[in-house]
């Protein structure tokens, strides 16, 4: 495994770019660091001569050693402060970044990857990159310019010993570079046990009474211990690489003595150096091997800060199936709906086959069949949430593919039986935090909707607080939510999917009327599974196995005896009078 | 904050490192072979320089360096022993701690389980339960500084008193300020913590809701949210970090600070001879160590105090038993073991009927309940529970499962009043299907079994699976995508109400289970709830072909019981019930 040095790079120039005039500022700050570290070994020496040497006057000196500590102190936090913040805005913008490309990515993706997987992208990897970038000036730029200084420095005491510790700088790097990747990969493999051992407990911490209900909690718990174990043998294995990393890196030291040691001997008994500046050599042998050292313990950090690097640009690589059209402008109005030989599969198995329909702009489309003939995936065609395997699906005429998705949801709205609500207020769960719309539009909404005593009911109005999935509204009062979503947007084209599904019937009369005023001057599909929900439509499709088995106006199917559509009514008619 | 069930942060360390002492043992005595080498290389170097200042060593330059190559050694064993241990160590405790919280919260009231959402939740299993044993293993380092640190001092002082002390002055100056201002870290800590679990919480309620986003083409203002939190999360964490990296580097300066005060008081010392060049680099060597082992010991305190914080948001997880996470166990983490498999023991008693009695229950943060309400579950029946949105159906049967906790009333099993509700209604006397399942990512077997041993004949038979099975690609193997996606609404709540059949209870509850359903599959259903043998089921409905299978009714309105009876002499007296009757018809014809 080798780290990406050119990935590093490019997304460092894009994030760190927006903000050059702090990033100068850090520059300066870190130079002035450096010049301070080499700086105080040199009147160290000079302290140390005059002691041991001539009469020279040492309170000075002292003094100017002790004002050099408390500049150090300043420039150390102003550093830190700067860095950090250069970093949390690159990190920050990353993550915004990051999570509006996953939000694009369609659902082919998500189905395969767990909430917890995801937010271990976007928040674990990428809060590692503030590190990242906060670290890898300080590290790259910083400790190389010091081991330059302090190479430069020991040359002008001797050439040769700036030739030795040059040759022992090199072989010390290479061997730190030799060994530096030894741990990504099993640092990836305990990061990816981490995230399973967190999907797991995410997935069971969404369902906590399904698990009590039916009496699984032992195994949840059981379950729990298993994830432990990989957990462990990652992280045991990653020990092993590690210990090995941080025993070259003693190595190192332990070699900057050895060779302080020799040489300073040599020089002093050949009387080229004085006994302080032995000395000078022995601080600036250690000073050489701190940014060793801080690279080399860094290395840990950045081959896991690395793992994250791949984890967030193979994701940020992975291009969205479904892509913008040219951008054809999407007709106001009603729609009108065309599919001509649509199949379509989520896998291998086929849940369309070859479906062609006509529906005019303005009709109500009733779609009945069982469930898992297809009704839902038709729905999620028309809204381009997947793309069609083959035949095409146009509207008034153009193909959905070619507007851009933006358009094309404006204009095309899906309710599904599914209500997904925010832990936020009911403002901004309606509006999905999009702050432009007024709440004079909102109330309005509610009023049609018949949820205005259901609002004043509340004191907080709009700024009660709906808790983390809907937990303190009922199943109905949160469908009731998204129908005022919906109506919050202006479609010409009205999907709902079972929408009504969980409103029990006095409820679901209160929004006939609402339903009524949103499919005036629409097209709408209604996806159903009762035969009363589709009282309102004109056409009636009926699916089963993903074919169209048949179609017609519902009138005419009403009356043929011979419709399967006939025969449903019998069902239901024979239930409702038994 | 919870302050009255405060648990000294120590106590809890120390009831932690408890699970496992052999391991902290040998942690913290790799830690001392570690750390009083370092002291071995400083008399290496004082050495050396006294032997280039004339003095007569035993060993030689040569000597030396043999020295310093058997110290490294023998550190790079300690620290690779160490570092295998601190694996198991980590991983044993961490786990040993989710397994508590986990086990905890399943055996709460369901509705109360958790304090904030779930992905909340999800940032005390992690970031908060790993803070303890992190700290733990910081404590071996401590504690092999602290025997550095002893040694180093004893030796400095044989050298020369009066010199140590001033030299020491700076460094033991900063450690106090840095104590003192211990208070502002856990703020600052605190502050940093929140607002990074509101970005976590966020982004799980993002990623949660792609489909509904996407349809909605909300995707810019939701990543401006996203912004304003990520924006109020940088301000938290750069004021926590400038103020953490005020006390690190102070005790890191001080020790530039101390060399000056070695040069100001000890000048005389040096050209007297007194104090030699080695001593003064056996100084300097020691007291970065020092200073070293000062910041370690700073940072220490702050961590202390995170470990403070993450103890209180681990407590408020757990209201009921505020030291749950902390419960002795063990689990094994070093071996595999198969997947554990339950067996149902038979219900001890046949079922003769269940009584509720006045039961009154609100729903948690909100004024919307139900109140009084009574009614009685005879063997053998179908009893319904109707009424429109808000009416409290939901709140009534999670309520009698004991998900909800009820304030007045009773429920009563064969007559006797259960106090354990949560625990006494579940399989195999009780199984629920609720309005919305969740599906774990996993075989569609384990959904339905979750880990009771029963065979794939049985599994089919108890389902009304078959026919969905078939159209899998891999059967009851297929792995079934996040939340169940792949399958499709009634095919989710077929996977539940399979979880419960197989269960056979002698109560079944179901909540809405038709809601996803299609006409012919709905009927279906109910056959076969209405054909199993000794089955009583108690169900939230509304549509006719639940009603009309009914024995009894119970009519909810405002969370009272409206009416309750036998369909026929309901729609005769009861408007509630004619409302709903009406609005349920299956006619189409205009």
């Amino acid at each position: 495994m080798h780290v990406p040095i050119g990935r590093y790079w490019t997304l460092l120039v894009t994030y760190l770019r927006p903000q050059w005039g702090t990033f100068a500022l850090l520059v300066v700050l870190l130079l002035s660091g450096i010049g301070l570290q080499l700086l105080i070994p040199q009147i160290t020496r000079q302290f140390l001569d005059a002691a041991t040497g001539s009469n020279d006057p040492l309170l000075g000196l002292a003094a100017g050693f002790i004002g050099l500590a408390f500049i150090q102190q300043v420039t150390t936090l102003a550093t830190t402060y700067y860095g950090e913040q250069v970093a949390w805005r690159a990190t920050n913008a990353l993550r915004s970044d990051l999570t509006q490309h996953i939000l694009r990515l369609d659902l082919h993706f998500h189905n395969n990857r767990s909430v917890g997987e995801l937010i271990e992208r976007a928040d674990t990897d990428v809060t590692q990159l503030a590190e990242f970038f906060s670290r890898l000036v300080v590290l790259v730029v910083g400790n190389l310019l010091l081991i330059g200084g302090i190479l430069l420095l020991l040359t002008a005491e001797d050439w040769r010993m700036g030739i030795g510790f040059l040759a022992f700088s090199v072989a010390a790097l290479g061997t730190l570079a030799l060994v530096r990747n030894i741990a990504i990969p099993y640092e990836r493999a305990r990061k990816q046990a981490q995230a399973e051992m967190v999907g797991y407990l995410e997935e069971r911490l969404v369902a906590i009474e399904d698990i009590r209900s039916n009496g699984a909690e032992a195994v949840m718990i059981d379950g729990l211990t298993g994830k432990h174990h990989v957990l462990y043998e990652s992280w045991r294995a990653l020990a092993g690489r590690s210990a090995v990393l941080s025993g070259v890196n003693g190595s190192v030291m332990t070699a900057a003595y050895i060779v302080t040691f020799l040489s300073a001997s040599a020089l002093f008994e050949a009387q080229a150096i004085t006994l302080g500046t032995a000395y000078l050599i022995f601080n600036y042998a250690v000073l050489l091997t701190r940014p060793f050292n801080e690279i080399s313990s860094q290395i840990d950090r950045f081959q896991s800060i690395g793992a994250s690097v791949e984890r967030v640009e193979e994701i940020l690589h992975i291009q969205p199936r479904i892509q913008d059209g040219g951008g054809a402008n999407v007709p106001a109005g009603a729609l009108s709906i065309t599919a001509e030989g649509v199949s379509f599969s989520y896998d291998s198995t086929t849940v369309l086959h070859s479906i062609n329909f006509h529906l005019e702009k303005g009709q109500v489309l009733g779609v009945l069949g069982r469930t898992g003939s297809g009704k839902t995936t038709l729905a999620r065609l028309l809204a381009r949430l997947y793309d069609v395997n083959s035949g095409s699906i146009r509207l008034n005429d153009v193909d959905v593919r070619q507007f851009t998705q933006a358009d094309l949801r404006q204009r095309v709205t899906m309710v599904t039986q599914d209500v997904q609500l925010f832990d936020a207020n009911l403002r901004d769960n309606l509006t999905f935090f999009n702050r432009e719309i007024s709440d004079d539009r909102i109330l309005h909404v509610m009023e049609i909707l018949g949820l205005h005593d259901w609002l004043a009911a509340r004191p907080a109005g709009l700024d009660s607080l709906i808790e983390s999935g809907g937990r303190n509204l009922s199943a109905g009062e949160a469908q009731l939510l998204a129908f005022a979503r919906v109506f919050l947007a202006d479609p010409g084209l009205v999907i709902l999917d079972e929408a009504s599904a969980r409103l029990d019937p006095a409820t679901e009369a209160r929004l006939e009327r609402a339903v009524d005023r949103l499919l005036d001057q629409r097209t709408a599909i209604i996806i159903a599974h009762r035969l009363r929900t589709v009282q309102r439509a004109d056409v009636i499709m009926i699916l089963d196995e993903g074919r169209v088995v048949e179609w017609g106006q519902r009138e005419q199917l009403a009356a043929d005896p011979h419709s399967h559509f006939y025969h449903l009514l019998q069902t239901g008619l024979e239930e409702a009078l038994a | 904050m919870i302050t009255s069930a405060k648990i000294p942060s120590w106590r809890v360390i120390g009831r932690i490192v408890r699970h496992c002492p052999g391991l902290f043992g040998w942690m913290t005595l790799m830690m001392l072979v570690w750390m009083l080498l370092v002291q071995v290389q400083a008399v290496a170097v004082q050495q050396f320089f006294d032997h280039l200042n004339g003095e007569v060593i035993g060993l030689g330059v040569l000597g030396l360096i043999g020295v310093l190559l058997l110290v490294r050694l023998a550190r790079i064993i300690a620290n690779w022993v160490n570092l295998r241990l601190r694996a198991l160590f980590w991983v044993q405790t961490m786990g040993l701690m989710r397994h508590n919280l986990l086990g905890h919260i399943l055996r709460q009231p369901g509705a109360r389980a958790l304090p904030g959402s779930p992905s909340e939740a999800l940032s005390r299993f992690t970031g908060d339960v790993e803070e303890i044993p992190l700290f733990a293993t910081f404590s071996t380092e401590l504690i092999g500084q602290m025997a550095y640190g002893t040694l180093a001092i004893i030796m400095m002082a044989s050298i020369h008193l009066p010199l140590t002390l001033i030299s020491l002055l700076p460094i033991v100056f900063t450690a106090w300020i840095a104590n003192a201002s211990g208070n502002r870290i856990q703020q600052y800590r605190a502050a940093n913590r929140q607002s990074s679990g509101q970005v976590v919480g966020y982004l799980g309620e993002l990623f949660g809701a792609v489909q509904a986003i996407k349809l909605a083409g909300a995707e810019t203002p939701m990543i401006g949210h996203l912004d304003e939190l990520n924006q109020q999360r940088q301000r938290m964490v750069l004021r926590d970090r400038l103020f953490g990296q005020l006390l690190i580097s102070s005790t890191a300066n001080a020790v530039t600070l101390s060399t000056g005060l070695i040069f100001l008081f000890g000048a005389e010392a040096i050209r007297s001879g007194q104090f030699s060049l080695g001593d003064f680099a056996l100084y300097v060597y020691s007291l970065e160590n020092f200073g070293y082992f000062l910041s370690i010991f700073g940072q220490m305190i702050s961590r202390y105090k995170q470990v403070g914080v993450s103890v209180d948001r681990l407590i408020t997880l757990t209201p009921a038993e505020p030291q749950a996470f902390m419960r002795p166990g063990v689990i094994r983490v070093e071996h595999a073991h198969p997947a554990l498999q339950t067996d149902l023991a038979l219900a001890d008693t046949p079922f003769s009927g269940l009584r509720v009695q006045a039961l009154t229950a609100t729903h948690p943060n909100t004024s919307f309940g139900i109140s009084g309400v009574s009614f009685t579950v005879r063997p053998g029946s179908l009893t319904v529970i109707t009424g429109r949105v808000g009416s409290g159906k939901t709140t009534l049967l999670r309520a009698v499962l004991g998900l909800l906790p009820s304030s007045a009333g009773a429920v009563l099993w064969n007559d006797t009043p259960i106090t354990q509700l949560d625990t006494f209604m579940t399989p195999p006397r009780v199984a629920y299907v609720p309005q919305i399942p969740h599906l774990f990512s996993d075989t569609l077997r384990y959904n339905i079994l979750l880990g009771l041993r029963r065979s794939d004949s049985d599994l089919l038979q108890a389902a009304v699976m078959g026919a969905d099975v078939k159209l899998l690609d891999d059967g009851l193997d297929t792995i079934i995508g996040r939340k169940g996606v792949k399958l499709s609404g009634g095919q989710a709540q077929r996977t539940a109400a399979a979880r419960m059949f197989i269960r056979q209870p002698q109560l079944l509850v179901v909540d809405d289970l038709s809601s996803a359903l299609d006409v012919e599959t709905e009927q279906t259903l109910w056959e076969t709830i209405a054909v199993m043998q000794e089955r009583t089921c108690l169900a939230v409905a509304h549509r006719r072909a639940a009603l009309q299978r009914a024995d009894h009714i119970i009519v909810l309105k405002d969370g009272r019981v409206e009416a309750q009876g036998r369909l026929a002499d309901l729609l005769a007296n009861c408007d509630e019930i004619q409302r709903i009757w009406a609005g349920s018809a299956e006619n189409v014809s205009d």
